[in-house]
């Protein structure tokens, strides 16, 4: 090249053999409306926060693009008296402290680690949140998290009615939410910013169904208690194995007697029966079909994965699988030092979903170690957080790898499901693995 | 409970196809600008809709699209700048490691590239001067803006990078 004249023409040349540009899909799109509702929000609270405290968030230009300019001289200086909070908001009162003490744990773990780590812009804190398990308390305390600018993400209920009601409140704020809730409609609700830590319920039917298949059962019982969720595990249980299905069953929830229906299927002799229900009717259910002779190996969902399990089916608990989309971080080598870590702290062994929980947790903690835009921009750090596990496809976490659809679910894989067997000498269920591993 | 229904999704198709017509009319010159810049296909493709993303999550109602060009384009640069220097990063940790683990050889990923060498051997800033100056046909303000600089720094990436190239600058280049 002589000149500018022909610079401008290699240039144009150039610009002519570009690619074709990109076709906007659901995933952008989606993309570009948790930020505008992150943004309506951040703008909002900077207007209160103004008026109230004299405190300014970065209140920058509306379509101003990313300053790089003195970001990185913000990051040093700010670090002091800058904290990215991690909202943690579920059922802790004691009451459901079975359920809510190994996730909360497994969070504040994975936070404590994040700060010992020391290298992300700021501090993290957990913000905890009780809801008391009430789907109204659920909402009207994610409708104050959201309004905290510090909150960049929750690690949010784990119940599925909560996660219902509180579901709208992040999402509108743009704020990311991850949880161990299963309902299968929770897919279905339009929240942009929900995404899955664990396997839905259908899905653990079908893993269910997979591997009563597998056995060679020909003749099944299924039986529910004909509520939602012991319905949708019996539903999957049927479409997979068909024909193989002998009877269908429903029993009186909260009956200790069920002789007549008992009675039905020991007639039907079945050589496999399934239970979609919860623990104390599994377990008499369990009891009296042994006392009537059936022999047949007893299989049940995640809500019979109990500790009190033996306590409700007595002697005949000895062999019971349970299927639940939950890992056992004992059997995980990768997990050894989580593990360690969890023992350490409270003294016993990570509980339901206290990996799962871990995992999502760190993930967002890794979205925050790669933001590199002002930490203060809040509605930024958000959106942020949202597109890093938009994109997390195939993050390995020490449970499984996790990936997810569109609609925030996690991504259909034999090895998010794990079956466990009750050990009397033990007194407790004992993981036999990942279903994967007993599928063909 | 139909029409609340109707209507919504009507506002709501509204706003799809005013995102959806922003978009073809704005992303072909960002992935143009982002590919000019980088020299690499996939890549230009992927910042130019991640910056459309940012761009049009911050236009909360769509409005001044006479400034959304604008926008976008120093958004692209952006992205691009933060591209690089994630990439300086990554090799200069891997250089580190390969070091302690006694390998000689930089293991640095290799810069894909079918632009004219010359050019892209230019750096990035040098390279965006010349493209936002005399492909996008901005003044030296305008260009000023769009990379987060002044002026005179515009000035001196631009004669650097020519000079770089031996090319004369003539009146035109100064007009």
């Amino acid at each position: 090249m002589k000149d500018v004249p022909e610079l401008r023409a290699h240039l144009q040349e150039l610009a002519g053999t570009a690619p074709s540009t990109k076709p906007i899909d659901a995933r952008a799109r989606r993309k570009i409306r948790v930020r505008q509702s992150a943004l309506i929000v951040a703008t909002a609270l900077s207007v209160v926060a103004l008026a109230t405290t004299g405190f300014a968030l970065s209140s920058r230009d509306v379509g101003r693009s990313s300053d790089e300019r003195g970001v990185a001289g913000q990051k040093e200086s700010a670090k002091d008296d800058c904290v990215w909070k991690i909202a943690a908001l579920g059922a802790w009162s004691d009451e459901y402290a079975g359920w809510g003490d190994p996730i909360l744990h497994a969070a504040e773990f994975a936070v404590e680690e994040a700060n010992e780590h020391d290298d992300l812009a700021c501090r993290v804190e957990l913000r905890a949140a009780d809801s008391q398990g009430k789907p109204n308390v659920a909402a009207a305390l994610a409708r104050k998290v959201v309004q905290d600018e510090a909150v960049v993400a929750c690690m949010c209920p784990y119940f599925t009615f909560e996660t219902l009601a509180a579901g709208p409140v992040f999402s509108s704020a743009g704020v990311l939410t991850t949880a161990t809730a299963t309902n299968v409609t929770l897919d279905e609700q339009g929240f942009e910013t929900w995404f899955g830590a664990a396997a839905p319920d259908d899905f653990q039917g079908e893993i269910a169904g997979e591997l009563i298949a597998d056995a060679g059962a020909g003749n099944v019982a299924v039986v529910d208690d004909g509520q939602e969720y012991p319905k949708t595990l019996t539903a999957a249980v049927q479409r997979v194995l068909g024909e193989r299905v002998g009877g269908t069953f429903t029993i009186g929830l909260g009956q200790s007697d069920n002789s007549r229906i008992v009675g039905q299927i020991a007639a039907m002799e079945p050589d496999y029966v399934f239970y979609g229900g919860y623990a104390p009717d599994a377990g008499p259910l369990l009891e009296q079909l042994r006392k009537a002779g059936v022999a047949a190996p007893f299989m049940s969902g995640a809500a019979s994965y109990s500790p009190e399990f033996g306590k409700f089916a007595g002697e005949a608990a000895e062999g019971a699988l349970v299927v639940c989309p939950c890992a056992d971080p004992t059997r995980i080598d990768s997990a050894a030092a989580f593990v360690e870590g969890m023992r350490a702290a409270h003294g016993s062994d990570p509980g339901t979903f206290g990996v799962e929980a871990y995992d999502v947790t760190t993930l967002v903690v890794e979205a925050l170690r790669t933001y590199e835009d002002d930490p203060a921009d809040t509605s930024e750090v958000r959106a942020h957080v949202v597109d890093y596990f938009d994109n997390a496809q195939g993050y390995d976490g020490l449970a499984k790898s996790y990936s997810w659809n569109e609609d925030g679910e996690l991504e259909r894989q034999s090895d998010a499901v794990w079956l466990y067997e009750w050990d009397p000498a033990q007194g407790a269920f004992v993981a036999r693995g990942p279903a994967s591993g007993f599928l063909d | 409970m139909e029409t609340v229904e109707g209507s919504s999704s009507h506002a709501e198709e509204a706003v799809r196809d005013r995102l959806g017509q922003l978009y073809r009319t704005h992303a072909p010159a960002a992935t143009q600008l982002a590919y000019l810049l980088t020299g690499d296909r996939e890549l230009s493709r992927d910042l130019a809709q991640d910056a459309f993303i940012r761009v049009a999550g911050k236009f909360a109602a769509l409005r001044a699209e006479g400034n959304f060009e604008r926008y976008l384009r120093s958004t692209v640069y952006n992205l691009v700048n933060s591209h690089f220097r994630r990439l300086r990063v990554e090799r200069r940790h891997l250089a580190e490691q390969a070091s302690i683990g006694g390998a000689g050889e930089d293991p640095g990923p290799e810069l894909r590239s079918d632009l004219n060498a010359t050019l892209n051997a230019l750096p990035v800033r040098q390279r965006a001067a010349l493209v936002f100056r005399y492909y996008v046909d901005l003044s030296e303000q305008q260009t000023a803006d769009a990379m987060g600089c002044s002026v005179a720094a515009v000035r001196s990436l631009t004669f650097r990078a020519l000079e770089s190239l031996r090319i004369t600058v003539d009146k035109e280049a100064t007009a």
